[in-house]
C-alpha cells in the first residue's frame, strides 16, 4: 500500500503530486527533469518535501500539513524501503556476498538462508566471493536488487534500472523483476523513460511532466486512452489531429468530425456541433485495406487514401508514413512485416487505410 | 648517537609528534567530514582559515601562537590565571606542530570524503544504517587511502617542524628541543651529532613512509 501526496518548491519548478496504489508495479514515465527521481528520493526519505504526506503499508513516513512549521520525517534508515540506484551504488570495497548482507537483520542462520534464496532467485550463484567491480552491469544490477530485497522492504524503488544494459540482458532482467514482484507482493515503483518498458512491466503507469502527474492508470488506460495531447505524445500515440464536430448522434454512438486534414467518425462523446476537438489513434490501430476489398459500414471504418512516403523497419514489423494531403506525412502506421509483404509495399505506392472507429480517441486540449 | 642531546631530542620529537598526530586525527576527522558534507554558508571562511597555516611562513605561525597564548595574549592571560602557562613547554611544541600540520590532514581527508559517491551513503541509509554506521562502514573504508596519505603528509610536516616551534616553544634541550631544532643547534657546537641526527631523520622518515605505503598497497588496493 502506497499513498503519496507531496509538494515541494524548487528553483525551476514546483513538484506537486498525488499518487496511491496497492501492490502494483508502477512505472513513472516522463522526460528527464519531470521529478521522477525526486519522487523516489522523497519516498525513501533522502529528500524532505515541503508539505504533504507519505504512507507506506499504513506506516507514516512523512507528514506535514500545509502551513505547519514542523512535520514528521522518518529518517531513511527507519523506513522499510528498498532502493536500487541508477548506477546501482554497490559498495566497491565489499564482495558480492558482503554487499547482499549489508542491510540484513536477524540471526546468522536466517540471513544466510535469505541470502541463499535471493542468490538463486537472481541468478547470482557462483559469484558470491567476487568483487563487485569485476561484475558485468547486468550482474551488478541483480546484486543491487538482492541487496535491497534482503531487508524485506515494504516497497521497492527502482531508478531507471535497465538504462545501462543491452537489449538482451534488459529482457532477462525484466523477467527477473516480474518474478521478484510475484514473490514479494510489495508495491514496486520504477522510473523509466522507455515506452516499451513501461508497457511491458507497468501494471500501472503514471505519466509525469514538470513535477506533476498528468495521468495515472492501468497501462491500457494510459496507452490507449490518454487524457490529453501531452500524455498522448509521451505514450507514443503519434497520430494526433485537430478538428471540428460536424454531427452528433448519440443514438448511433457516433460523432462525425470534420478534421483539418480529413473527415472521420468517432465514438459518441457529449459535445456540440461546431466544438473544436483533438483526437488521436495509435499507429498499431491503423490497418491497411487490400485493393478492391469490400468494406462494411463506412462509418465504422474511416477509410482514408494516401501515398506511402517512407517505411522504416521497426522490431518485427514496419513503421509507415502516409501522406493524405499535400504537406509532410500525416499518418504513422505500425504493421507486422507479414502484412507489409502481402501488400508488396514500396515507397510512393497509393494505399487505403482504415482507422477503426473504436480505436479513435478523443483528447482533452491542454 | 649515544649522546644525551640526541636521545633527548629524539624523545621530544617522538612524544610531541605522536601527541600531535592523535590530536590532529581526533579533531581533524570530524572537521574534514563537516567541511566535505555541510552546506553551511560560512564554510568557505572556515575552509580558508584552516588552510592558512599551510601558506604562512612557520615563523609567522609561531608568532601568532605566541601572541594568542603568550602570558599577555588574550587566551594566555586567562590561562595563566588558572595556572597554565603554555609557551616554552612541551605542550607548546605539540600546539605548534598541530597548528602547522593539521591542514595537510584535513585537506586530504576532506577530498577523500568528497570523493565517496553520495549514492553509496544514501544506499547504506536505505539499507537501515544510521549516519554513524554509514560513516564507519562505507565512508571511512572508502576514504581510507586519502586519510592515510593525509596522515603521512601531516606527520612528516609535524616531525620537520622548525620555525613555529622555535618561536613559540623555544629551543630547550630535553624539554622543547625536537630533532630538527637539535640539528640546527648541533651544527654550531657538535657537527658529528648534527650529521647523525640528520641521518636518523632521513632513515626514520624513509622507513615509516615505506611501511605505510606497503600497508596501504596491501589493504587498500
Amino acid at each position: 500500500m502506497l499513498e503519496v501526496q507531496v509538494k515541494k518548491k524548487f528553483r525551476s519548478f514546483t513538484l506537486d503530486l498525488e499518487l496511491s496504489a496497492g501492490n502494483e508495479l508502477i512505472c513513472l514515465l516522463g522526460p528527464s527533469g519531470a521529478g521522477k527521481t525526486t519522487l523516489l528520493h522523497m519516498v525513501a526519505g533522502l529528500m524532505e518535501p515541503d508539505e504533504g504526506l507519505i504512507r507506506v503499508n499504513n506506516k507514516s513516513y512523512f507528514q506535514k500539513p500545509a502551513g505547519a512549521r514542523r512535520g514528521r520525517q522518518l529518517p531513511p534508515y527507519r523506513r522499510r524501503v528498498g532502493y536500487v540506484f541508477q548506477n546501482y551504488a554497490l559498495f566497491p570495497h565489499l564482495t558480492v556476498n558482503q554487499n547482499i548482507l549489508f542491510g540484513a537483520k536477524g540471526s546468522m542462520d536466517e540471513t544466510r538462508q535469505e541470502a541463499s534464496y535471493l542468490v538463486n532467485l537472481l541468478r547470482l550463484r557462483g559469484l558470491e566471493q567476487r568483487k563487485v567491480t569485476e561484475l558485468s552491469s547486468g550482474q551488478q544490477q541483480r546484486v543491487a536488487l538482492a541487496r535491497a530485497l534482503i531487508t524485506r522492504p515494504d516497497i521497492l524503488l527502482l531508478d531507471e534500472p535497465f538504462s545501462n544494459l543491452d537489449e538482451l540482458i534488459r529482457r532477462k532482467l525484466r523477467l527477473d523483476l516480474l518474478r521478484v514482484h510475484r514473490d514479494f507482493r510489495i508495491p514496486i515503483m520504477m522510473v523509466t523513460h522507455d515506452l516499451e518498458e513501461a508497457s511491458t512491466l507497468g501494471e500501472m503507469v503514471a505519466v509525469m511532466d514538470s513535477g506533476r502527474i498528468l495521468q495515472v492508470g492501468t497501462r491500457e488506460e494510459v496507452f490507449y486512452c490518454p487524457r490529453s495531447r501531452r500524455v498522448a505524445r509521451f505514450v507514443g500515440m503519434k497520430n494526433i489531429f485537430d478538428g471540428r464536430v460536424a454531427e452528433v448522434k448519440p443514438e448511433e454512438n457516433l460523432l462525425k468530425v470534420a478534421g483539418d486534414k480529413f473527415n472521420v467518425c468517432l465514438p459518441y462523446h457529449p459535445c456540440r456541433v461546431g466544438d473544436r476537438i483533438v483526437f488521436g489513434i495509435r499507429p498499431e490501430n491503423i490497418s491497411l485495406v487490400r485493393n478492391g476489398a469490400e468494406l462494411g459500414k463506412r462509418g465504422e471504418n474511416n477509410v482514408l487514401k494516401g501515398r506511402l512516403v517512407e517505411m522504416i523497419p521497426e522490431g518485427p514489423g514496419y513503421r509507415l508514413f502516409l501522406k493524405t494531403t499535400a504537406d509532410t506525412y500525416d499518418l504513422e502506421i505500425l504493421i507486422p512485416s507479414r502484412i507489409a509483404l502481402k501488400h508488396q509495399l514500396t515507397v510512393g505506392k497509393e494505399l487505403s487505410v482504415t482507422l477503426r472507429k473504436t480505436a479513435l480517441h478523443l483528447l482533452r486540449e491542454d | 648517537m649515544g649522546s644525551p642531546l640526541v636521545r633527548e631530542a629524539l624523545k621530544v620529537s617522538a612524544v610531541s609528534s605522536g601527541i600531535s598526530m592523535a590530536l590532529i586525527l581526533t579533531l581533524g576527522l570530524p572537521t574534514a567530514y563537516f567541511l566535505a558534507h555541510s552546506n553551511w554558508r560560512g564554510k568557505i571562511f572556515l575552509d580558508t582559515l584552516l588552510d592558512l597555516p599551510m601558506v604562512l611562513p612557520p615563523a609567522v605561525a609561531g608568532t601568532a601562537l605566541l601572541l594568542a597564548f603568550g602570558r599577555s595574549g588574550p587566551v594566555g592571560r586567562w590561562l595563566s590565571e588558572i595556572g597554565l602557562v603554555i609557551p616554552f613547554s612541551l605542550l607548546a611544541v605539540v600546539m605548534a606542530q598541530t597548528f602547522v600540520a593539521a591542514p595537510f590532514f584535513i585537506r586530504s581527508a576532506k577530498s577523500g570524503f568528497q570523493a565517496v559517491d553520495r549514492n553509496l551513503e544514501q544506499a547504506a541509509q536505505t539499507l537501515g544504517k544510521t549516519p554513524c554506521q554509514v560513516f564507519w562502514r562505507v565512508t571511512f573504508p572508502l576514504s581510507l587511502p586519502s586519510l592515510v596519505s593525509g596522515m603521512i603528509m601531516s606527520w612528516a610536516r609535524a616531525l620537520g617542524e622548525f620555525g613555529a616551534t622555535l618561536v613559540f616553544a623555544g629551543n630547550m634541550p630535553g624539554r622543547t628541543q625536537t630533532l630538527s631544532l637539535a640539528v640546527y643547534t648541533a651544527m654550531e657546537t657538535d657537527f658529528p651529532a648534527a650529521m647523525v641526527m640528520s641521518a636518523l631523520l632521513v632513515i626514520v622518515s624513509f622507513v615509516v613512509l615505506m611501511a605505510v605505503k606497503l600497508l596501504a598497497g596491501k589493504g587498500l588496493g
